[in-house]
Protein backbone atom coordinates (compact mmCIF):
# COMPACT_ATOMS: atom_id res chain seq x y z
CA UNK A 1 0.00 0.00 0.00
CA UNK A 2 2.90 2.46 1.02
CA UNK A 3 4.68 1.65 -2.39
CA UNK A 4 1.29 2.36 -4.20
CA UNK A 5 1.14 5.53 -2.19
CA UNK A 6 4.49 6.64 -3.22
CA UNK A 7 4.07 5.97 -6.67
CA UNK A 8 0.89 7.94 -6.75
CA UNK A 9 2.55 11.30 -5.05
CA UNK A 10 5.42 10.76 -7.46
CA UNK A 11 3.10 10.54 -10.75
CA UNK A 12 0.98 13.88 -9.40
CA UNK A 13 4.76 15.62 -8.92
CA UNK A 14 5.91 14.58 -12.24
CA UNK A 15 2.85 15.43 -14.27
CA UNK A 16 2.02 18.64 -12.76
CA UNK A 17 5.19 20.28 -13.38
CA UNK A 18 4.16 19.01 -17.41
CA UNK A 19 3.67 22.46 -19.20
CA UNK A 20 1.26 20.91 -21.55
CA UNK A 21 -0.94 20.38 -18.60
CA UNK A 22 -0.28 23.96 -17.59
CA UNK A 23 -1.47 25.03 -21.08
CA UNK A 24 -4.57 23.03 -21.11
CA UNK A 25 -5.31 24.41 -17.57
CA UNK A 26 -4.79 27.80 -19.09
CA UNK A 27 -7.23 27.01 -21.98
CA UNK A 28 -9.77 25.63 -19.78
CA UNK A 29 -9.26 28.91 -17.31
CA UNK A 30 -9.90 31.25 -20.44
CA UNK A 31 -12.99 29.10 -21.96
CA UNK A 32 -14.58 29.11 -18.25
CA UNK A 33 -14.19 32.90 -18.20
CA UNK A 34 -15.00 33.06 -21.96
CA UNK A 35 -18.69 32.20 -20.43
CA UNK A 36 -19.08 35.87 -18.96
CA UNK A 37 -19.29 36.51 -22.85
CA UNK A 38 -21.24 34.05 -23.92
CA UNK A 39 -23.65 34.96 -21.11
CA UNK A 40 -24.10 38.00 -22.87
CA UNK A 41 -24.91 36.18 -25.85
CA UNK A 42 -27.71 34.15 -24.47
CA UNK A 43 -28.86 37.35 -22.25
CA UNK A 44 -27.53 35.45 -18.68
CA UNK A 45 -29.99 32.63 -19.00
CA UNK A 46 -28.91 30.74 -15.86
CA UNK A 47 -29.58 27.29 -17.50
CA UNK A 48 -27.16 27.93 -20.30
CA UNK A 49 -24.55 29.22 -18.66
CA UNK A 50 -24.25 26.35 -17.10
CA UNK A 51 -24.26 24.34 -19.94
CA UNK A 52 -21.95 26.52 -21.34
CA UNK A 53 -19.26 25.70 -18.18
CA UNK A 54 -20.10 22.36 -17.31
CA UNK A 55 -19.32 21.02 -20.61
CA UNK A 56 -16.13 23.18 -21.31
CA UNK A 57 -15.22 21.59 -18.29
CA UNK A 58 -15.81 18.33 -19.23
CA UNK A 59 -13.81 18.53 -22.49
CA UNK A 60 -11.03 20.00 -20.94
CA UNK A 61 -10.71 17.51 -18.20
CA UNK A 62 -11.29 14.48 -21.19
CA UNK A 63 -8.33 16.30 -22.75
CA UNK A 64 -6.28 16.44 -19.83
CA UNK A 65 -7.26 12.53 -19.07
CA UNK A 66 -6.08 11.69 -22.58
CA UNK A 67 -3.40 13.14 -22.74
CA UNK A 68 -2.10 11.83 -19.32
CA UNK A 69 -3.29 8.20 -19.16
CA UNK A 70 -2.11 7.37 -22.71
CA UNK A 71 1.56 9.80 -22.84
CA UNK A 72 2.18 9.17 -18.65
CA UNK A 73 2.25 5.24 -18.70
CA UNK A 74 4.07 5.21 -22.40
CA UNK A 75 7.34 7.50 -20.97
CA UNK A 76 7.86 5.56 -18.13
CA UNK A 77 8.61 2.59 -19.97
CA UNK A 78 10.09 4.23 -22.69
CA UNK A 79 12.19 6.60 -21.09
CA UNK A 80 13.45 2.95 -18.61
CA UNK A 81 12.34 4.86 -15.43
CA UNK A 82 9.84 1.36 -15.21
CA UNK A 83 13.49 -0.18 -14.86
CA UNK A 84 14.63 1.92 -11.92
CA UNK A 85 11.06 1.74 -9.62
CA UNK A 86 10.87 -2.36 -10.90
CA UNK A 87 14.09 -3.21 -9.31
CA UNK A 88 13.23 -1.95 -5.81
CA UNK A 89 10.76 -4.54 -3.91
CA UNK A 90 7.51 -2.80 -6.21
CA UNK A 91 5.26 -4.93 -8.19
CA UNK A 92 3.62 -4.83 -11.42
CA UNK A 93 0.62 -4.75 -9.85
CA UNK A 94 1.59 -1.93 -7.27
CA UNK A 95 3.12 0.16 -10.28
CA UNK A 96 0.15 0.40 -12.32
CA UNK A 97 -2.29 1.19 -9.33
CA UNK A 98 0.03 4.01 -7.99
CA UNK A 99 0.24 5.44 -11.76
CA UNK A 100 -3.04 4.99 -11.94
CA UNK A 101 -4.05 6.89 -8.55
CA UNK A 102 -1.51 9.63 -9.45
CA UNK A 103 -2.68 10.54 -12.47
CA UNK A 104 -6.44 10.45 -10.50
CA UNK A 105 -5.25 12.94 -8.48
CA UNK A 106 -3.85 15.06 -11.33
CA UNK A 107 -7.19 15.18 -12.61
CA UNK A 108 -8.85 15.40 -8.86
CA UNK A 109 -6.58 18.81 -9.00
CA UNK A 110 -7.88 20.00 -12.42
CA UNK A 111 -11.33 19.27 -11.65
CA UNK A 112 -11.06 21.20 -8.21
CA UNK A 113 -9.49 24.32 -10.02
CA UNK A 114 -12.02 24.59 -12.93
CA UNK A 115 -14.76 24.03 -10.78
CA UNK A 116 -14.03 26.89 -8.54
CA UNK A 117 -13.33 28.94 -11.46
CA UNK A 118 -16.99 27.67 -12.70
CA UNK A 119 -18.83 28.70 -9.77
CA UNK A 120 -17.14 31.79 -9.47
CA UNK A 121 -18.83 32.62 -12.79
CA UNK A 122 -21.99 31.23 -12.13
CA UNK A 123 -21.96 33.12 -8.88
CA UNK A 124 -20.61 36.40 -11.09
CA UNK A 125 -23.87 35.97 -13.22
CA UNK A 126 -26.27 35.45 -10.35
CA UNK A 127 -26.94 32.23 -11.14
CA UNK A 128 -26.57 31.32 -7.10
CA UNK A 129 -24.27 28.84 -5.96
CA UNK A 130 -24.72 25.54 -8.22
CA UNK A 131 -24.31 22.63 -5.74
CA UNK A 132 -25.73 20.37 -8.59
CA UNK A 133 -23.33 21.82 -10.81
CA UNK A 134 -20.41 20.05 -8.15
CA UNK A 135 -22.54 17.01 -8.01
CA UNK A 136 -22.08 17.03 -12.09
CA UNK A 137 -18.51 17.99 -11.94
CA UNK A 138 -17.85 15.05 -9.38
CA UNK A 139 -19.68 12.59 -11.64
CA UNK A 140 -17.31 13.69 -14.62
CA UNK A 141 -14.13 13.06 -12.81
CA UNK A 142 -15.50 9.57 -11.89
CA UNK A 143 -15.83 8.56 -15.84
CA UNK A 144 -12.43 10.25 -16.68
CA UNK A 145 -10.84 8.22 -14.00
CA UNK A 146 -12.60 5.11 -15.74
CA UNK A 147 -11.58 6.68 -18.89
CA UNK A 148 -7.85 6.68 -17.15
CA UNK A 149 -7.84 3.35 -16.36
CA UNK A 150 -8.75 2.73 -20.12
CA UNK A 151 -6.03 4.56 -21.26
CA UNK A 152 -3.53 2.35 -18.69
CA UNK A 153 -4.96 -0.70 -20.04
CA UNK A 154 -4.33 0.01 -24.05
CA UNK A 155 -0.88 1.66 -22.66
CA UNK A 156 0.12 -1.79 -21.20
CA UNK A 157 0.03 -3.30 -24.71
CA UNK A 158 0.19 -0.69 -27.41
CA UNK A 159 2.02 2.46 -28.52
CA UNK A 160 1.64 5.93 -27.44
CA UNK A 161 -0.04 7.14 -30.54
CA UNK A 162 -2.52 4.09 -31.09
CA UNK A 163 -3.42 4.57 -27.30
CA UNK A 164 -4.94 7.72 -27.91
CA UNK A 165 -6.68 6.44 -30.92
CA UNK A 166 -8.28 3.88 -29.23
CA UNK A 167 -9.09 5.76 -25.97
CA UNK A 168 -10.92 8.34 -28.30
CA UNK A 169 -12.54 5.67 -29.64
CA UNK A 170 -13.93 4.16 -26.71
CA UNK A 171 -14.43 7.87 -25.55
CA UNK A 172 -16.96 8.75 -28.59
CA UNK A 173 -18.84 5.33 -28.31
CA UNK A 174 -19.31 5.44 -24.51
CA UNK A 175 -21.30 8.25 -25.63
CA UNK A 176 -23.21 6.77 -28.42
CA UNK A 177 -24.10 3.46 -27.52
CA UNK A 178 -27.03 3.82 -25.61
CA UNK A 179 -28.45 6.13 -28.81
CA UNK A 180 -27.36 3.16 -31.64
CA UNK A 181 -29.20 -0.01 -29.19
CA UNK A 182 -32.18 3.28 -29.04
CA UNK A 183 -31.76 3.78 -33.32
CA UNK A 184 -31.39 -0.04 -33.85
CA UNK A 185 -34.90 -0.76 -32.02
CA UNK A 186 -36.33 1.97 -33.45
CA UNK A 187 -35.60 0.43 -37.08
CA UNK A 188 -36.68 -3.16 -35.68
CA UNK A 189 -33.26 -4.02 -36.46
CA UNK A 190 -33.32 -7.63 -35.40
CA UNK A 191 -31.85 -11.47 -35.06
CA UNK A 192 -27.66 -11.57 -34.75
CA UNK A 193 -27.24 -7.90 -35.35
CA UNK A 194 -29.55 -6.76 -32.69
CA UNK A 195 -27.59 -8.87 -30.52
CA UNK A 196 -24.17 -7.36 -31.83
CA UNK A 197 -25.63 -3.83 -31.06
CA UNK A 198 -26.64 -5.31 -27.35
CA UNK A 199 -23.43 -6.98 -26.57
CA UNK A 200 -21.51 -4.16 -27.51
CA UNK A 201 -23.80 -1.79 -25.41
CA UNK A 202 -23.22 -4.36 -22.39
CA UNK A 203 -19.20 -4.88 -23.24
CA UNK A 204 -18.43 -1.52 -23.96
CA UNK A 205 -17.87 1.65 -21.16
CA UNK A 206 -21.14 3.09 -21.05
CA UNK A 207 -20.74 6.50 -20.39
CA UNK A 208 -23.56 8.10 -20.46
CA UNK A 209 -24.85 7.27 -16.99
CA UNK A 210 -22.39 9.61 -15.57
CA UNK A 211 -23.94 12.44 -16.92
CA UNK A 212 -25.28 14.18 -14.59
CA UNK A 213 -25.27 17.71 -16.40
CA UNK A 214 -28.74 17.22 -17.20
CA UNK A 215 -29.80 17.09 -13.48
CA UNK A 216 -27.16 20.59 -12.82
CA UNK A 217 -29.16 22.36 -15.98
CA UNK A 218 -32.50 20.58 -16.22
CA UNK A 219 -35.24 20.02 -13.43
CA UNK A 220 -34.81 16.06 -14.18
CA UNK A 221 -35.16 14.06 -10.66
CA UNK A 222 -32.83 11.94 -10.83
CA UNK A 223 -32.98 8.99 -8.07
CA UNK A 224 -29.50 8.59 -5.75
CA UNK A 225 -29.81 4.92 -6.61
CA UNK A 226 -29.02 5.53 -9.82
CA UNK A 227 -25.79 7.50 -8.90
CA UNK A 228 -24.95 4.33 -6.43
CA UNK A 229 -24.82 2.27 -9.61
CA UNK A 230 -22.95 4.93 -11.62
CA UNK A 231 -20.18 4.56 -8.97
CA UNK A 232 -20.78 0.93 -8.45
CA UNK A 233 -20.24 0.66 -12.24
CA UNK A 234 -17.10 3.03 -12.50
CA UNK A 235 -15.64 0.99 -9.73
CA UNK A 236 -16.55 -2.69 -11.17
CA UNK A 237 -14.94 -1.54 -14.84
CA UNK A 238 -12.03 0.49 -13.37
CA UNK A 239 -11.06 -2.86 -11.67
CA UNK A 240 -11.83 -4.86 -14.66
CA UNK A 241 -8.92 -2.95 -16.67
CA UNK A 242 -6.75 -2.21 -14.14
CA UNK A 243 -6.77 -6.21 -13.45
CA UNK A 244 -6.24 -6.92 -17.34
CA UNK A 245 -3.48 -4.05 -17.43
CA UNK A 246 -1.18 -5.37 -14.28
CA UNK A 247 -1.89 -9.50 -16.31
CA UNK A 248 -0.81 -7.83 -19.61
CA UNK A 249 1.86 -5.90 -18.10
CA UNK A 250 3.15 -9.28 -16.20
CA UNK A 251 3.63 -10.92 -18.78
CA UNK A 252 5.35 -8.05 -20.58
CA UNK A 253 9.15 -8.41 -21.07
CA UNK A 254 10.89 -4.98 -19.90
CA UNK B 1 23.03 38.79 -37.89
CA UNK B 2 23.14 41.63 -35.21
CA UNK B 3 22.12 41.18 -31.54
CA UNK B 4 19.09 43.06 -30.67
CA UNK B 5 18.05 44.53 -27.40
CA UNK B 6 15.05 43.54 -25.64
CA UNK B 7 13.12 47.27 -26.71
CA UNK B 8 13.88 46.63 -30.50
CA UNK B 9 12.68 42.79 -30.17
CA UNK B 10 9.68 44.27 -28.53
CA UNK B 11 8.84 46.52 -31.45
CA UNK B 12 10.32 43.72 -34.47
CA UNK B 13 7.28 41.32 -33.03
CA UNK B 14 4.61 44.37 -32.40
CA UNK B 15 5.41 45.08 -36.14
CA UNK B 16 5.09 41.76 -37.29
CA UNK B 17 2.16 41.34 -35.40
CA UNK B 18 0.71 44.82 -37.00
CA UNK B 19 1.44 43.14 -39.97
CA UNK B 20 -0.37 39.85 -38.88
CA UNK B 21 -3.64 42.43 -38.75
CA UNK B 22 -3.44 43.94 -41.50
CA UNK B 23 -2.96 40.79 -43.87
CA UNK B 24 -6.11 39.49 -42.16
CA UNK B 25 -8.09 42.87 -42.74
CA UNK B 26 -6.66 42.79 -46.42
CA UNK B 27 -8.03 38.87 -46.07
CA UNK B 28 -11.23 40.22 -45.31
CA UNK B 29 -11.65 42.91 -47.93
CA UNK B 30 -10.78 39.94 -50.48
CA UNK B 31 -12.62 36.89 -48.80
CA UNK B 32 -15.48 35.23 -51.46
CA UNK B 33 -18.50 35.30 -49.86
CA UNK B 34 -19.88 31.55 -49.31
CA UNK B 35 -23.55 30.64 -48.77
CA UNK B 36 -23.93 30.44 -45.52
CA UNK B 37 -24.62 27.16 -43.85
CA UNK B 38 -28.41 26.15 -42.50
CA UNK B 39 -28.63 24.67 -39.41
CA UNK B 40 -31.17 23.22 -41.37
CA UNK B 41 -28.66 20.90 -43.52
CA UNK B 42 -28.32 18.55 -40.41
CA UNK B 43 -31.04 16.89 -38.97
CA UNK B 44 -31.53 17.24 -34.79
CA UNK B 45 -31.71 13.66 -34.59
CA UNK B 46 -27.96 13.40 -36.23
CA UNK B 47 -27.10 16.22 -34.14
CA UNK B 48 -28.04 14.48 -30.72
CA UNK B 49 -26.09 11.50 -32.02
CA UNK B 50 -22.93 12.65 -32.51
CA UNK B 51 -23.38 15.31 -29.33
CA UNK B 52 -22.00 12.65 -27.59
CA UNK B 53 -24.88 13.56 -24.73
CA UNK B 54 -24.05 17.70 -24.50
CA UNK B 55 -27.84 18.49 -25.61
CA UNK B 56 -28.40 21.60 -23.44
CA UNK B 57 -24.92 22.70 -24.47
CA UNK B 58 -25.47 22.38 -28.33
CA UNK B 59 -29.25 23.63 -28.09
CA UNK B 60 -27.54 26.50 -26.27
CA UNK B 61 -24.81 27.24 -28.87
CA UNK B 62 -27.63 26.93 -31.40
CA UNK B 63 -29.99 29.41 -29.83
CA UNK B 64 -27.62 31.83 -29.18
CA UNK B 65 -27.21 32.52 -33.14
CA UNK B 66 -30.96 31.79 -33.39
CA UNK B 67 -32.05 34.41 -30.78
CA UNK B 68 -30.90 36.92 -33.17
CA UNK B 69 -32.81 35.86 -36.17
CA UNK B 70 -36.60 36.81 -34.81
CA UNK B 71 -35.22 40.68 -36.12
CA UNK B 72 -34.95 39.55 -39.68
CA UNK B 73 -38.88 39.02 -39.18
CA UNK B 74 -38.99 42.25 -39.77
CA UNK B 75 -37.64 42.07 -43.15
CA UNK B 76 -40.33 38.91 -44.04
CA UNK B 77 -37.48 36.62 -43.30
CA UNK B 78 -39.01 33.76 -41.40
CA UNK B 79 -35.76 31.46 -40.50
CA UNK B 80 -36.50 31.86 -37.10
CA UNK B 81 -39.05 29.45 -36.72
CA UNK B 82 -37.34 26.48 -38.75
CA UNK B 83 -34.15 27.19 -36.41
CA UNK B 84 -35.79 27.65 -33.34
CA UNK B 85 -37.91 23.96 -34.17
CA UNK B 86 -34.45 22.92 -34.29
CA UNK B 87 -33.09 24.18 -31.30
CA UNK B 88 -36.13 22.67 -29.37
CA UNK B 89 -35.44 19.61 -30.90
CA UNK B 90 -32.26 19.15 -30.08
CA UNK B 91 -33.26 19.55 -26.40
CA UNK B 92 -36.39 19.70 -25.75
CA UNK B 93 -36.47 20.52 -22.17
CA UNK B 94 -34.53 23.99 -22.71
CA UNK B 95 -37.76 26.19 -21.69
CA UNK B 96 -36.21 29.93 -22.52
CA UNK B 97 -36.31 29.35 -26.22
CA UNK B 98 -40.20 28.60 -25.89
CA UNK B 99 -40.09 31.62 -22.94
CA UNK B 100 -38.21 34.72 -25.15
CA UNK B 101 -40.37 33.07 -28.34
CA UNK B 102 -44.00 34.17 -26.27
CA UNK B 103 -42.67 36.84 -25.03
CA UNK B 104 -41.58 38.45 -28.31
CA UNK B 105 -43.27 37.17 -31.28
CA UNK B 106 -46.48 39.31 -30.56
CA UNK B 107 -44.35 42.45 -31.02
CA UNK B 108 -43.06 41.33 -34.45
CA UNK B 109 -44.40 41.92 -37.42
CA UNK B 110 -47.29 39.27 -38.47
CA UNK B 111 -51.03 39.54 -40.55
CA UNK B 112 -52.62 40.32 -37.28
CA UNK B 113 -52.46 40.16 -33.65
CA UNK B 114 -54.39 37.43 -33.33
CA UNK B 115 -51.97 35.60 -35.99
CA UNK B 116 -49.15 36.56 -33.70
CA UNK B 117 -50.61 35.99 -30.40
CA UNK B 118 -51.85 31.93 -31.60
CA UNK B 119 -48.10 32.01 -33.22
CA UNK B 120 -46.79 32.70 -29.45
CA UNK B 121 -49.53 30.56 -28.41
CA UNK B 122 -48.40 27.23 -30.13
CA UNK B 123 -44.77 27.52 -28.98
CA UNK B 124 -45.86 28.13 -25.36
CA UNK B 125 -48.13 25.76 -25.34
CA UNK B 126 -45.17 23.09 -26.49
CA UNK B 127 -43.06 24.88 -24.04
CA UNK B 128 -45.32 24.05 -21.26
CA UNK B 129 -45.84 20.30 -22.30
CA UNK B 130 -42.11 19.27 -23.17
CA UNK B 131 -39.72 22.05 -21.25
CA UNK B 132 -38.64 22.49 -17.59
CA UNK B 133 -40.62 24.14 -15.43
CA UNK B 134 -40.39 27.53 -16.13
CA UNK B 135 -43.28 30.34 -14.96
CA UNK B 136 -42.08 32.29 -17.39
CA UNK B 137 -43.90 30.84 -20.23
CA UNK B 138 -47.57 30.79 -18.73
CA UNK B 139 -46.45 34.04 -17.51
CA UNK B 140 -46.08 35.99 -20.84
CA UNK B 141 -48.73 33.73 -22.64
CA UNK B 142 -50.81 35.31 -20.34
CA UNK B 143 -49.79 38.53 -21.03
CA UNK B 144 -50.32 37.96 -24.98
CA UNK B 145 -53.73 36.85 -23.99
CA UNK B 146 -54.68 39.99 -21.59
CA UNK B 147 -52.80 42.90 -23.83
CA UNK B 148 -53.51 41.29 -27.21
CA UNK B 149 -56.00 38.68 -27.41
CA UNK B 150 -58.22 40.66 -24.70
CA UNK B 151 -59.19 37.42 -23.56
CA UNK B 152 -59.29 38.08 -19.71
CA UNK B 153 -60.64 34.28 -19.12
CA UNK B 154 -57.43 33.09 -20.61
CA UNK B 155 -55.36 35.38 -19.15
CA UNK B 156 -56.53 34.25 -15.85
CA UNK B 157 -55.57 30.45 -16.83
CA UNK B 158 -52.33 31.28 -17.78
CA UNK B 159 -51.28 33.49 -14.92
CA UNK B 160 -52.69 30.70 -12.58
CA UNK B 161 -50.19 28.54 -13.93
CA UNK B 162 -47.60 30.64 -13.89
CA UNK B 163 -48.23 31.49 -10.20
CA UNK B 164 -47.98 27.45 -9.20
CA UNK B 165 -44.94 26.78 -10.81
CA UNK B 166 -41.76 26.72 -8.52
CA UNK B 167 -39.31 29.04 -8.91
CA UNK B 168 -41.88 32.28 -9.71
CA UNK B 169 -40.39 35.28 -8.40
CA UNK B 170 -42.52 37.09 -5.53
CA UNK B 171 -43.38 40.35 -8.02
CA UNK B 172 -44.93 38.02 -10.54
CA UNK B 173 -46.83 35.70 -8.44
CA UNK B 174 -47.92 38.47 -6.42
CA UNK B 175 -49.49 40.08 -9.76
CA UNK B 176 -50.66 36.69 -11.25
CA UNK B 177 -52.55 35.82 -7.68
CA UNK B 178 -54.13 39.13 -7.73
CA UNK B 179 -54.99 39.44 -11.49
CA UNK B 180 -58.58 40.35 -12.38
CA UNK B 181 -59.25 41.97 -8.51
CA UNK B 182 -57.54 45.56 -10.07
CA UNK B 183 -60.33 47.43 -11.53
CA UNK B 184 -58.07 50.32 -12.94
CA UNK B 185 -57.22 48.75 -16.31
CA UNK B 186 -54.54 51.57 -16.79
CA UNK B 187 -53.04 50.37 -13.70
CA UNK B 188 -53.08 46.78 -14.13
CA UNK B 189 -51.42 46.81 -17.46
CA UNK B 190 -48.35 49.41 -16.10
CA UNK B 191 -47.64 47.00 -13.17
CA UNK B 192 -47.74 43.97 -16.07
CA UNK B 193 -44.94 45.84 -17.99
CA UNK B 194 -43.44 46.39 -14.73
CA UNK B 195 -43.36 42.55 -14.13
CA UNK B 196 -41.98 42.08 -17.57
CA UNK B 197 -39.34 44.19 -17.39
CA UNK B 198 -38.30 42.69 -14.34
CA UNK B 199 -38.64 39.29 -15.85
CA UNK B 200 -36.25 39.82 -18.86
CA UNK B 201 -32.43 40.01 -19.46
CA UNK B 202 -33.54 41.35 -23.52
CA UNK B 203 -32.47 45.22 -23.68
CA UNK B 204 -34.86 45.63 -26.45
CA UNK B 205 -37.71 44.32 -24.64
CA UNK B 206 -36.61 45.82 -21.22
CA UNK B 207 -36.41 49.12 -23.28
CA UNK B 208 -39.73 48.53 -24.78
CA UNK B 209 -41.73 47.62 -21.03
CA UNK B 210 -40.12 50.95 -19.86
CA UNK B 211 -41.70 52.87 -23.00
CA UNK B 212 -44.94 51.75 -22.20
CA UNK B 213 -44.61 52.24 -18.79
CA UNK B 214 -43.69 55.67 -19.40
CA UNK B 215 -46.38 56.01 -21.75
CA UNK B 216 -49.00 55.02 -19.20
CA UNK B 217 -47.01 57.38 -16.40
CA UNK B 218 -47.74 60.54 -18.49
CA UNK B 219 -51.32 59.71 -19.10
CA UNK B 220 -51.51 59.86 -14.86
CA UNK B 221 -49.64 62.75 -14.30
CA UNK B 222 -51.41 64.89 -17.20
CA UNK B 223 -54.92 63.54 -15.82
CA UNK B 224 -53.68 64.65 -12.18
CA UNK B 225 -52.46 68.15 -13.37
CA UNK B 226 -56.18 68.72 -15.23
CA UNK B 227 -57.81 67.94 -11.94
CA UNK B 228 -55.38 70.43 -9.99
CA UNK B 229 -56.19 73.09 -12.95
CA UNK B 230 -59.80 72.33 -12.24
CA UNK B 231 -59.37 72.79 -8.60
CA UNK B 232 -57.68 76.17 -9.16
CA UNK B 233 -59.80 77.40 -12.02
CA UNK B 234 -62.94 75.55 -11.46
CA UNK B 235 -62.68 74.33 -15.68
CA UNK B 236 -60.72 71.34 -16.92
CA UNK B 237 -58.73 72.96 -19.54
CA UNK B 238 -58.89 72.34 -23.09
CA UNK B 239 -55.03 71.63 -24.26
CA UNK B 240 -51.45 70.85 -22.42
CA UNK B 241 -50.15 73.80 -23.20
CA UNK B 242 -52.79 75.13 -20.64
CA UNK B 243 -51.14 73.35 -17.51
CA UNK B 244 -47.69 74.61 -18.54
CA UNK B 245 -49.19 77.70 -18.86
CA UNK B 246 -50.80 77.88 -15.42
CA UNK B 247 -47.35 76.53 -13.88
CA UNK B 248 -49.20 73.53 -13.07
CA UNK B 249 -46.52 71.27 -14.99
CA UNK B 250 -43.34 72.55 -16.15
CA UNK B 251 -43.53 71.27 -19.73
CA UNK B 252 -45.44 68.84 -21.57
CA UNK B 253 -44.23 65.00 -21.34
CA UNK B 254 -42.71 63.60 -24.57
CA UNK B 255 -44.21 60.77 -25.49
CA UNK B 256 -41.85 57.30 -26.03
CA UNK B 257 -43.86 56.03 -29.02
CA UNK B 258 -43.85 59.81 -30.32
CA UNK B 259 -47.78 60.58 -30.15
CA UNK B 260 -49.35 63.94 -28.92
CA UNK B 261 -51.38 64.13 -25.79
CA UNK B 262 -54.66 66.31 -25.87
CA UNK B 263 -56.75 67.02 -22.96
CA UNK B 264 -60.79 65.90 -23.29
CA UNK B 265 -63.62 67.48 -22.51
CA UNK B 266 -63.82 65.24 -18.91
CA UNK B 267 -60.45 66.04 -17.96
CA UNK B 268 -58.77 63.00 -18.96
CA UNK B 269 -56.09 62.98 -21.29
CA UNK B 270 -55.88 61.06 -24.21
CA UNK B 271 -54.03 60.99 -27.66
CA UNK B 272 -54.46 63.25 -30.08
CA UNK B 273 -55.38 60.94 -33.50
CA UNK B 274 -55.21 63.56 -35.77
CA UNK B 275 -51.49 63.72 -35.52
CA UNK B 276 -50.07 60.28 -35.72
CA UNK B 277 -46.10 59.85 -35.34
CA UNK B 278 -44.70 59.30 -38.93
CA UNK B 279 -44.27 55.89 -38.17
CA UNK B 280 -47.75 54.69 -37.70
CA UNK B 281 -48.63 57.54 -40.48
CA UNK B 282 -45.93 56.46 -43.02
CA UNK B 283 -46.71 52.46 -42.36
CA UNK B 284 -50.65 51.75 -41.81
CA UNK B 285 -51.30 48.30 -39.72
CA UNK B 286 -51.70 45.80 -42.24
Amino acid sequence: MRNIFIIAKNTLTLEIRDKILYGIIVFGLLYIFFMLFLADLVLKEPTMIKAFGLTGIYFFNAIIALFLGTTSFFKDVDRKVVYFILSKPVSRMQFVLGKFFGLCLVLLLTSAILGVAYVGVVLFEHAGFDWIGLVAIAMQFLEMALFLAFAIFVSTFSSSLLSIVYTSGVFFLGHIVSQLVADAKAINLGGVRLLLVEVLYYIFPNLEKFDARDLAIHAVATPWISFGLAVAYAAAYIIFLLTAAVWIFDKKEI
Amino acid sequence: MARLNGYTKIAVLGLLLALVALLQFEYDATKITLPASSAQTASPFMVRIIDMGFHPAVASFLWATTMPEILDLWNKKTEYFPDLAFVNAVDPKLSYPYAFSVLTLPAAPAQDDSQAVSQADAIGAQGLAVADPDWRIPYYMATNEFLYAKDDQAAAKYYNIAAETPGIPQYAERFSLNFGIETDQRQKTEQLWETIKDSTNDPDTQARAQAYIDHLQDFDYLDAASKQYKAQFGVYPTSTAELVQAGIIPSVPVDPFGFTFIIQKDGTSAIDLSSLPSYISAEPAQ
